[in-house]
């Protein structure tokens, strides 16, 4: 359109000798304009009038399980509460803030029902509601509910070790993670600092492996030892709790902290 | 028609020019200095000049005297020519000017010696932001008696942008720097928590808009045709893009607190008026490159156009990837990196310090009628600059990206492949050593650029009022039985348009901020969250003297990386005694909005006395003073009661027990210490900052 027009011509405007042309606008530039507007329309009605994209507790929740089904309280502003609630105040019944909570309700309903069913199947039953509804069985088994025969067996190995390991390669391993992340509470050859001795016979929190190995992945919250079942896996944390237990106990390092706790002799 | 013979005023421009050279300089080298304490520690050796200190000195010194001397300059010579007159009053400009100089002089002692409000480009205590209202009014009133008293009856388009730059950040200081003083140099931010962040990012976004934009596009609109001597491309597009640009500017703030606990109607604003910003910001570049059409030969020879077409082409690159910042994608990776740091460079470094180097060689020779002492040196000058640029904002980039993968990466497993967030800072040293050449070579630029105009003056003889004539208004409009309609009427109605100005930038103002302060539902209020104690209380005091927030966030995003990194993500009810919010824009340490209660006290005391004793390796600074400097609290009961008035409920009464609360938890962390072998008395500054690390956070836990 711009092609057609006369360009370049002089307004009658002299500002301390500067001229001035009175092109017309750039056609790509008006139509990225009226795109941009396009767009934030757009951006507006999907995440907080349609409420069809996830806000940012609802795309958190999805992205620490998969399996995630969005309900109406964590969609919190998802809607234009504080401009819309005096204006539509009278046709609240329609709104779609309403139609989801209605939704959620029926789940919550279904959620119980499935519950109930988890609590009374046998082990066959469970094992297929487990993988139907690993949401749900999930709430069930935080609820301390039993697990299917077998699955139950096959984790709780997986999670503990009944004996330390003294495999070298393995202790060599843990001694490097030590000197990473623990020596400096615990002092470079684990005689204590901040946190408490590791190589005397004095235990706060349990002398077995089991313990050793709880206090590494939950911490001491309350004395300022880090929960480190985030930092190391599972493996990891076996092989400190045994380096502890193999290689420390016992090593009598120099400038050792005194003694905490009771004494445990094997 | 009878004519006017009147002079211009020289001499205040001659004042500004000083002014702006030699804070230039002091701003960039406080910048540099800030640079190495990252990669070299050992750089940060006295309390004054600690990173968490001396980055606000920077960042004010480049801003509000380096950037802001350079509108005044460019302003105080355009105007009196665009609206062919003297000033208003000569009285007003020295005030002005001598003004504006010991507010720089005094924000530089208080700032260095830990007064801060820490609200980012607003770090200033009460009393100096008084009198910056002040000095801004009297530049106003100026302003506005000069635009009143002139002999040229339509405005030109770069005073339209001087007249919303007065009034916008006139509304911008004002409104943010609501503050409860306590004592002379301390105070509390009237808003809180969420509140705070939200008015503070409408402030600090605006800043960016209107004391380094609008100004520097009026500046464009007048030196480019003056330089290259072309006319301005369109005046349909200086209208279109004016009006644009200052209507929505003012919404985007929010677009600084993306995935954050401040209600995504907010945010969602800030992202899309920020994408809704391209075109009107594009419009000042067009405006500005297409004058320049029939120009460009010239561009090769001239030191002048060659930096005004980098410094524009900047502010369209800048103005294009800030949008692209505001995208929630992009800034779930972008955001507390460096990438920020890029960002404004590209903005600081290209747009404001090339167009003010520009500008510069094109005043100097004619208010000291001359010609430019070297011209090749001018250019030397100018690719030396570039040069530092790119040095400075390419490793900034890389940085950037690469902490913001490094710290979202997962290994297999579902652990952090990082979770030790030092390994990520480590990871960046040769980048940020690399900026740090970039920024020495802009300074070697810069000197050059004296020695030059130093040259040129001595060469020359200073004109200090300038004569020029003009016919009277009251003639031209005898003379001229036009009658305009539309925008060129508007312009030469100087008090309507200043008020259609106001009323474009309170639109977005109000429809952002005052939701927040009426609607009860933005911040979910939450039973466990309790007011600090006042050992806490003086503890977070001395967190913002040492300006901790320069370098740690207090805020969680709510991402997986971040809560398996920190805990559980920040909630907006958290935050609603935090007068003021201490969310950090910039994560050079880690988060601590979860550091409460996660190591012992026996920890943060030997990582104080020297950080690298707990995290070796680290970059912190050792802040020893800490554990040496008796705690003062002395005005605990002010505190107390300036809390207590802005809504921070405190029992009535309770400054009688403040002092005897204080000590008795500071004596059972002093007990605590002993037993871990650490003997201190129990009125020292470790013990406050100590408690406030402990609490911070914790108000949530279960446990």
């Amino acid at each position: 359109m711009a092609k057609n027009e006369p360009r370049d011509e002089l307004l009658n405007h002299d500002f301390d000798g500067i001229q001035e042309y009175d092109n017309q606008l750039p056609g790509w530039w008006k139509n990225l304009f009226y795109l941009t507007i396009v767009f934030a329309v757009i951006y507006l009605l999907y995440f907080h009038v349609f409420s069809v994209g996830d806000l940012q507790k609802v795309s958190y929740l999805k992205d620490i399980d998969p399996d995630y089904v969005p309900s109406p309280q964590d969609q919190e502003g998802a809607v234009f509460d504080a401009y819309r609630a005096p204006v539509y105040a009278a046709s609240e019944q329609r709104t779609p803030f309403d139609r989801a909570q209605a939704n959620a309700e029926a789940y919550e309903r279904f959620e119980q029902n499935m519950l109930e069913a988890m609590r009374n199947a046998d082990a066959a039953q469970l094992a297929r509601l487990q993988e139907d509804f690993p949401a749900i069985f999930e709430a069930y088994t935080a609820q301390g509910g039993r697990l299917p025969a077998g699955v139950a067996a096959a984790e709780a190995e997986a999670a503990t070790i009944s004996e330390p390991i003294t495999d070298a390669a393995i202790l060599a391993g843990a001694k490097d993670l030590f000197g990473q992340h623990c020596a400096t509470c615990h002092g470079d050859a684990g005689q204590g600092g901040i946190g408490p001795n590791l190589t005397d016979e004095y235990w706060l929190h349990g002398a077995k492996i089991a313990n050793v190995v709880r206090v590494i992945q939950k911490g001491i919250p309350a004395k300022g030892m880090i929960a480190w079942e985030k930092t190391l896996s599972p493996d990891e944390i076996n092989a400190m709790a045994s380096f502890v237990l193999v290689e420390l106990q016992g090593s009598n390092p120099p400038n050792p902290k005194a003694p905490e706790g009771d004494k445990v002799s094997e | 028609m009878e004519v006017e013979k009147f002079r211009y005023d020289n001499q205040i421009v001659r004042l500004f020019f000083f002014a702006t050279v030699f804070w230039g300089i002091i701003g960039f080298i406080a910048g540099l200095t800030a640079a190495l304490e990252l990669p070299f520690p050992w750089v940060n050796f006295s309390a004054a000049t600690t990173f968490g200190r001396l980055r606000p000195v920077h960042t004010n010194a480049v801003i509000f005297a380096f950037v802001g001397n350079g509108i005044f300059l460019g302003y105080y010579y355009s105007i009196q020519r665009l609206l062919k007159t003297r000033n208003y009053s000569d009285l007003l400009s020295r005030i002005h000017f001598w003004g504006w100089q010991l507010i720089i002089v005094a924000a530089a002692i208080t700032l260095f010696a830990g007064f801060t409000t820490s609200k980012e480009y607003a770090e200033l205590e009460w009393p100096i932001d008084i009198a910056i209202a002040v000095i801004w009014v009297v530049w106003g009133w100026n302003m506005i008696g000069t635009i009143l008293r002139r002999r040229e009856r339509h405005m030109y388009v770069a005073i339209w942008f001087y007249i919303s730059t007065f009034v916008t950040v006139a509304v911008l200081h004002i409104v943010n720097s609501f503050e409860i003083p306590v004592t002379f140099m301390k105070s509390y931010s009237l808003y809180a928590g969420v509140q705070d962040a939200l008015v503070q990012w409408w402030y600090g976004h605006n800043a960016v808009a209107f004391f380094l934009t609008t100004p520097y596009l009026g500046l464009m609109y007048y030196f480019v045709p003056k330089a290259a001597n072309r006319p301005i491309y369109s005046y349909k597009l200086s209208i279109i893009h004016f009006w644009a640009l200052i209507f929505i500017y003012i919404w985007a703030g929010p677009h600084h607190l993306l995935y954050s606990a401040t209600p995504e109607w907010a945010q969602s604003l800030g992202t899309v008026f920020s994408i809704m910003l391209i075109a009107p910001s594009w419009g000042g570049m067009l405006n500005g490159l297409l004058t320049l059409r029939g120009a460009w030969d010239t561009v090769r020879k001239d030191p002048v156009l060659k930096f005004l077409v980098v410094a524009i082409t900047a502010y369209g690159m800048a103005t294009f990837e800030g949008p692209m910042l505001s995208i929630k994608g992009v800034n779930a990776l972008s955001h507390f990196t460096d990438w920020t740091i890029a960002h404004v460079h590209v903005g600081a470094l290209g747009w404001n310090g090339f167009l003010t180097f520009g500008m510069i060689y094109w005043v100097v020779p004619r208010l000291w009628k001359t010609k430019l002492y070297s011209i090749k040196l001018a250019n030397w000058h100018f690719w030396i600059g570039t040069l530092g640029i790119l040095f400075y904002v390419i490793p900034m980039y890389w940085s950037g990206i690469t902490q913001g993968l490094m710290w979202k990466q997962f290994t297999p497993d579902g652990l952090l492949q990082y979770p030790n967030f030092l390994e990520t800072v480590l990871q960046l040293i040769p980048m940020h050593i690399m900026r740090a050449i970039g920024g020495t070579l802009y300074i070697i630029g810069a000197v050059m650029m004296i020695y030059n105009l130093f040259k040129t003056a001595r060469a020359g003889s200073f004109m200090a009022d300038e004569e020029a004539e003009a016919p009277p208004l009251r003639a031209q409009i005898e003379h001229d039985d036009k009658t305009y309609w539309g925008h060129r009427w508007l312009e030469s109605r100087p008090i309507r348009f200043t008020i259609l100005a106001v009323v474009a930038i309170l639109i977005g103002s109000a429809i952002g901020n005052l939701p927040m302060f009426v609607v009860e539902s933005n911040i979910p209020t939450i039973a466990s969250v309790k007011p600090y104690t006042p050992l806490e209380l003086e503890g977070r005091d001395i967190y913002i003297r040492e300006g901790c927030v320069g370098c740690h966030s207090q805020l969680i995003r709510p991402f997986r990386n971040e809560t398996e990194r920190y805990g559980t993500y920040s909630k907006a009810g958290e935050y609603v005694y935090d007068h003021p919010f201490l969310w950090g824009s910039k994560r050079t340490g880690p988060d601590l909005w979860r550091v409460g209660r996660k190591y012992p006290d026996a920890w943060h005391y030997n990582h104080m006395y020297d950080p690298t004793s707990m995290s070796p390796g680290s970059i912190m600074p050792p802040y020893p003073w800490h554990i040496e400097n008796d705690l003062d609290y002395s005005n605990i009961e002010a505190k107390i009661s300036a809390l207590r008035s802005i809504g921070v409920p405190y029992p009535e009464g309770y400054e009688q027990q403040a002092r005897a609360d204080l000590r008795k938890q500071a004596e059972g962390i002093a007990q605590g210490l002993d037993a871990a072998g650490i003997r201190t008395a129990w009125n020292k500054e470790i013990i406050a900052l100590t408690a406030y690390l402990q609490r911070l956070g914790t108000d949530i836990r279960a446990d």
